[in-house]
């Protein structure tokens, strides 16, 4: 069965063992944020990167049968990486309401001018990061903003440890110059 | 150098920072798992007591039918009407009229079905998304009582999940715009206990014990995109 379109609770499946839901939501609950980072960093709007998510955990849910336990973190994430190159092919195509959402994301706190601040440094974080080539900007995501270690960002992306480590090196340097630019350019506009 | 080290951490900070919203959550966990299992975990005994009943009630629905299926009338029956072609007539000519179906021999009228109706499925994202702009082009258009009827559609019908905030947040204007505050502010309150940290409930905020909204703020409610 594909359950490409049907949602009814997990819990309420009488089909699927209580094991299964169980391990489904504890799946969900270690990656889903972090996917859901990944997908904004690519350039997802949060609304998008709400529903990229759920594509993706749809796609697990599919074929979890046949990913092993050690292969999930790296399962999610490559099918983020297609689903978000789908969003972003048909961007131009969806609705303005999606720009709506684009500083309204997430479940920050803090007073307003915290969260102006926050969403201003996330626009040009992501500003940044898009100008960057996308190899070199995914191990910039996964190793800068998730953390991870470089053996780690580059078992995620399938490339030797040595060539991770040489993208992340070309996107600090190049990211570190798109941001003394931007700086150069802020200290000009103010008096 | 430091200054710019410094700028570009303050920027990966703010990325980690950011959390999807509690929502996501419901609605990830609201996706429904495929039953059949193959390998990795073991299926219950219960799984296998269920799937017995339920091929022998299949068998119990379908099997007299299967073993009578519906005969043509050109078939040679053990009730042969007049109206029957034989085999040779039909192959000499061609027959007055195409073949039809015909009732089982053993039954007097055609059986009615015997399978339940399927359960339907919940709507795609697409359709939802469908539905929650018609109730935005009637609000548009001042036509509450068409946005209701859409939004009553969306819940009984398309019993739509995954734009549920986003449904229930266009419910609130609707209410509001009708002339309803207060009912508009009771569904607002409740949409903020629910969904604090949805990025639609500050515009729910706006629904609080307010009078009825401008047509401005129903000009924007809020519809994602696919």
């Amino acid at each position: 069965m594909v359950a490409t379109s049907t949602f009814g609770s997990a819990l309420d499946q009488p089909g699927t063992a209580a094991a299964d839901v169980r391990d489904f939501r504890k799946i969900v609950d270690e990656h889903a944020s972090f996917i859901w980072r990944v997908l904004r960093r690519l350039g997802l709007a949060p609304s998008d990167a709400d529903d990229a998510s759920q594509q993706v955990f749809m796609i697990f849910a599919q074929k979890r049968d046949r990913v092993p336990e050690e292969r999930i973190r790296s399962f999610l994430y490559g099918s983020a990486l297609r689903v978000a190159r789908n969003f972003r092919r048909g961007v131009e195509r969806r609705s303005e309401l999606a720009r709506e959402f684009r500083h309204a994301g997430g479940a920050d706190v803090g007073g307003p001018e915290e969260q102006a601040e926050l969403v201003e440094a996330r626009d040009r974080l992501d500003r940044l990061l898009s100008q960057l080539p996308e190899p070199q900007r995914r191990v910039m995501i996964l190793v800068e903003v998730e953390q991870l270690e470089v053996a780690e960002a580059a078992k995620l992306e399938g490339i030797p440890q040595g060539t991770a480590a040489s993208r992340l090196r070309l996107a600090r340097a190049r990211f570190g110059d798109l941001l003394a630019a931007l700086e150069r350019e802020d200290r000009e506009r103010s008096p | 150098m430091t200054n710019r080290h410094d700028g570009a951490e303050r920027l990966f900070q703010a990325g980690r920072d950011e959390l999807p919203g509690r929502e996501l959550r419901e609605r990830l966990l609201a996706i429904e798992l495929p039953s059949e299992r193959r390998s990795v975990w073991p299926v219950p005994r219960f799984a296998f007591a269920s799937a017995a009943v339920a091929l022998a009630t299949t068998l119990l629905l379908f099997w007299p039918t299967r073993r009578e299926p519906p005969r043509l009338a050109a078939e040679p029956t053990a009730d042969r009407s007049a109206a029957a072609v034989t085999p040779s007539a039909s192959e000499a000519e061609p027959a007055p009229e195409p073949p039809r179906r015909i009732a089982p021999v053993s039954s007097a009228e055609p059986p009615a079905p015997r399978v339940a109706p399927a359960k339907r499925p919940p709507a795609t994202l697409p359709t939802e998304l469908d539905s929650l702009r018609r109730v935005r082009t009637a609000l548009a258009a001042g036509d509450t009582h068409a946005a209701l009827d859409e939004l009553d559609r969306y819940d009984r019908e398309l019993r739509g999940t995954q734009l549920r905030a986003e449904a229930s947040l266009l419910r609130i204007e609707a209410l509001s715009r009708r002339g309803d505050p207060a009912a508009a502010s009771r569904l607002a309150a409740a949409f903020v206990e629910r969904h604090p940290h949805s990025p639609l409930v500050d515009r729910a905020r706006t629904f609080l014990a307010a009078p009825a909204a401008t047509g401005s703020n129903t000009a924007e409610a809020p519809i994602p995109s696919q």
